[in-house]
């Protein structure tokens, strides 16, 4: 079943449009790899999809139901969840505060239910474990990313955005957050993933995009993608290598 | 036009044409009475106004006592006119004087305070002065204020009448509209827009940052007590309720409500607020309310103020320049490796409160070297580039660059020494265009161009060149996609001819041929002599460009060494990689 659909999107900031009508869609269980260059409207287009720019033309349809211009309030509440590049977090609180923050969408929650989930989070980044009672601003720029992830998979949507989860952290932290993708897809969330590791973006996805300034250039499965030529030159690296995890 | 062309004689004919307009004002304006004390209050006004928009639009420091300084301006005239018997322009300059040395004394506080507490602190000041004005009644008559303050003759011309001396107000006004406006694109208007874009990102681009801030205060009160020393003439009469704590409340509206980054938009709001209440006098006792309204209105729907929406709507994007200019000066030299120490750090420590950040860390760079700094997230890798650059002072240890040691100084000296550094979370300086932003670098004081405007610009378009930016040279460069303001960062620093560069994740949001070429581009800096520092999570880039590489751990050093033994050190795998690097998958 199609869970997310975009057609002919259009987004334009100020004078020069970044996405020049964009389709795209979404499986539900999938997890779906946004690539491209910098500058292609990848970040754009989750923030598109999460209401925080509103489409110039276009629709944009999540379970059936046309989203596009809605408040970004009113998105979150139908169990989208968008961790935006750039981390976010609050200075004032402490880490294991500003993840259960990520779950404020879910009223009617238990508390206690809620803790429990953080501590599974905190388990799962092992490297926040330790920190879970430092202030926000006291963390490196790796240590908010992680929290930052960590916040937005507390939300626990059906759609999960995310932008770049893997900028600025260490290659175990990285290898941790894409076992933590594939693991929240198993339990049901559906990913968007925009990602300029494209290696580790194609282990895991099913499915791949590659946006060229604003337009969709290409789609395909990750082994399809990986071995097209004209994309590994332009997006995937000029250097060639295997889809790592395959021998 | 081209951005390359020194043009000394900027704004002057426009200057002159609004000289002439001012003449013709003045001329047809009657010789007293209402309407020429609306002219009168609106020309002396607008210049304190316009120091706002140096102190506040361009610097980015809030200061609440501008009426202050038109009142030391204004009193100095009075009391050297009427009770000392001085010349009116021996008196205004001492006037003049006395608020520009007491506006660098209020730029002192902001050493220590910034933001709000600035602010509580001009308001002090301002509430002092008040105070003095009033109970000081030897020296300033007190409450009653001074009367007859006489207007002046010049080489013969008397300014007697209304109409020739509001033609003098006037004429002021326009040459300091000009001066201020012409400072936007100065070089120490630049340093003050750099300073309130991303202070940080100032100090290690070589600009003294309090000493700009000083600067910024010092000038924005010059032109208060310009502007005040004016109005006491014009109206002959000064009284201490006219510069209050409510009068510098106006001052600021007037900037804002104009638009601050602008002297024209101090012009359109003074003007504005000094006849909006003379327009809405015909509602009585609806009046206050009418003009508060419209006030909060503008405030609201255009945040940059009057001139700042008009002006964003009339700019033309200026054309890319495709003149060509000589390459950097660093590509022109071909470097080779050599065993002198450019950067020697010994026993390194950085304590926040508990929290050892770094501990007792040694590290040695050689001249011509590649030198990576890894380690996991919150090892203390951007901690160490932040106490090399100077942005943070060292708990312990001592930081040798070119031979000297840097430890005790500030950003901006390190800078000058050759230090350059680009930072994790990009700072750029967002009001400013991409060409502007590397000016900057280009511009720091020890650099060969600095000081020749024309030289400057040619050095920043070839920084540009060599990242392949200079199609947006003319763009603000927050429009810009994060990739492309990392290149633009870099251009900043080598803008500065740089002896060493300091990169804190370079790579961090380039995919993955954008990694390579930014490794390219790296290697080629390396060819050419320049020392790197490079700290970054990729190590696809790092064992593409690195000769060297430091692995810290917990603000220890775990790791130092060539590459392929260290990223081979099972203490590093463990701690960071968390799986053998593989390199026949590469």
């Amino acid at each position: 079943m199609t869970l997310l659909d975009l057609s002919g999107v259009v987004v334009r900031y100020g004078a020069g449009d970044v996405l020049k009508g964009l389709d795209l869609s979404v499986a539900e269980g999938e997890i779906v790899a946004l690539l491209g260059a910098n500058g292609a409207g990848k970040s754009t287009t989750l923030r598109a999809i999460s209401g925080l720019v509103a489409p110039a033309s276009g629709a944009i349809r999540f379970a059936g139901q046309p989203i596009g211009g809605k408040s970004p309030e009113s998105i979150v509440r139908l169990g989208i969840s968008h961790v935006p590049e750039g981390r976010r977090v609050f200075p004032g609180l402490t880490v294991r505060e500003n993840i259960l923050l990520g779950a404020s969408n879910r009223r009617g929650v238990k508390r206690r239910v809620l803790e429990g989930e953080v501590d599974a989070m905190l388990a799962f980044f092992s490297d926040l474990k330790r920190l879970e009672h430092a202030l926000g601003w006291t963390l490196s720029g790796g240590q908010l990313q992680m929290v930052a992830v960590a916040r937005g998979l507390m939300a626990q949507p059906r759609l999960l955005l995310l932008d770049e989860p893997s900028l600025g952290l260490a290659p175990l932290i990285v290898q941790q957050v894409f076992r933590i993708v594939a693991d929240i897809r198993a339990r049901g969330t559906t990913v968007l993933l925009v990602e300029q590791n494209a290696h580790m973006a194609l282990s895991v996805a099913d499915r791949g995009y590659v946006l060229e300034t604003g337009r969709l250039l290409l789609q395909g499965k990750p082994d399809e993608l990986w071995s097209n030529p004209k994309v590994r030159a332009a997006y995937l690296g000029g250097a060639a290598g295997a889809i790592p995890g395959t021998p | 036009m081209s951005a390359l062309a020194a043009r000394p004689w900027r704004g002057l004919p426009a200057a002159a044409l609004a000289t002439l307009a001012a003449l013709v004002v003045a001329w047809l304006a009657p010789a007293q009475g209402y309407y020429l004390n609306i002219l009168m209050q609106a020309s002396t006004y607008a210049i304190a106004v316009v120091g706002l928009v140096v102190v506040l639009g361009y610097c980015g420091q809030i200061s609440i006592a501008q009426a202050a300084f038109f009142g030391i301006g204004a009193y100095a005239v009075a009391i050297g006119t009427v009770d000392f018997g001085l010349n009116f322009f021996v008196a205004l300059a001492l006037g003049v004087a006395l608020a520009g040395v007491l506006g660098l004394l209020l730029g002192l506080g902001s050493l220590r305070l910034g933001g709000h507490y600035l602010a509580m602190v001009t308001i002090s000041f301002q509430q002092i002065l008040t105070l003095v004005l009033t109970n000081w009644i030897d020296l300033t008559h007190g409450p009653d204020g001074v009367r007859d303050i006489p207007r002046p003759t010049l080489l013969g011309v008397s300014f007697a009448g209304g109409n020739a001396f509001l033609a003098l107000c006037l004429v002021a006004l326009v040459l300091v509209t000009l001066a201020v406006w012409r400072l936007k694109s100065h070089r120490l208007g630049r340093a003050m827009q750099a300073v309130r874009d991303n202070d940080l990102a100032a100090g290690t681009c070589g600009i003294d940052v309090f000493g700009t801030k000083v600067i910024a205060f010092g000038l924005s009160a010059v032109l208060g007590g310009l502007g005040g020393g004016f109005f006491a003439v014009g109206f002959r009469y000064i009284s201490p309720d006219q510069f209050g704590f409510a009068e510098s409340i106006v001052l600021l509206t007037m900037a804002l409500l104009g638009g601050v980054q602008s002297p024209f938009g101090a012009l359109v709001g003074t003007g504005l607020l000094v006849v909006l209440p003379e327009w809405l006098r015909f509602l009585r006792q609806v009046y206050l309310a009418v003009y508060g309204a419209a006030v909060i209105l503008i405030m609201v729907f255009l945040p940059d103020g009057l001139w700042g929406f008009v002006s964003a709507r009339l700019s033309r994007r200026a054309l890319p320049d495709a003149t060509h200019v000589p390459p950097l000066p660093l590509l022109s030299q071909t470097g080779r490796e050599s065993a002198e120490l450019v950067l020697s750090v010994e026993g390194l420590a950085k304590y926040f409160g508990g929290l050892k950040a770094l501990d007792g860390v040694d590290l040695a760079v050689r001249r011509g070297t590649v030198h990576a700094l890894i380690g996991p997230n919150g090892s203390g890798k951007t901690t160490f580039i932040n106490v090399i650059t100077g942005l943070y002072r060292p708990t312990a240890g001592r930081i040798r660059f070119a031979g000297r040691d840097v430890t005790a100084l500030p950003p901006h000296r390190r800078n000058r020494a050759g230090l350059a550094r680009t930072f994790q979370n990009i700072r750029l300086f967002r009001g400013m265009t991409v060409l502007e932003n590397v000016m900057v670098g280009a511009e720091r004081a020890g650099n060969d161009v600095a000081g020749d405007p024309a030289a400057v610009v040619r050095r920043a378009l070839a920084a540009l060149d060599f990242v392949d930016q200079r199609g947006d040279a003319f763009r603000l460069v927050g429009t810009l996609s994060y990739g492309h303001q990392r290149y633009v960062e870099i251009a900043r620093a080598l803008a500065g001819s740089p002896a060493m560069l300091l990169l804190d994740e370079p790579a961090a949001g380039l995919n993955m041929t954008e990694k390579h070429a930014l490794g390219l581009l790296l290697r080629r800096l390396k060819g050419h002599g320049l020392t790197i520092l490079i700290v970054d999570h990729d190590m696809t880039l790092v064992e593409q460009v690195a000769d060297h590489i430091t692995v810290l751990n917990f603000g220890r050093r775990i790791a130092d060494g060539l590459p392929a033994e260290v990223l081979a050190n099972p203490d590093v795998i463990a701690a960071y990689l968390g799986e053998p690097r593989r390199h026949d998958a590469a």
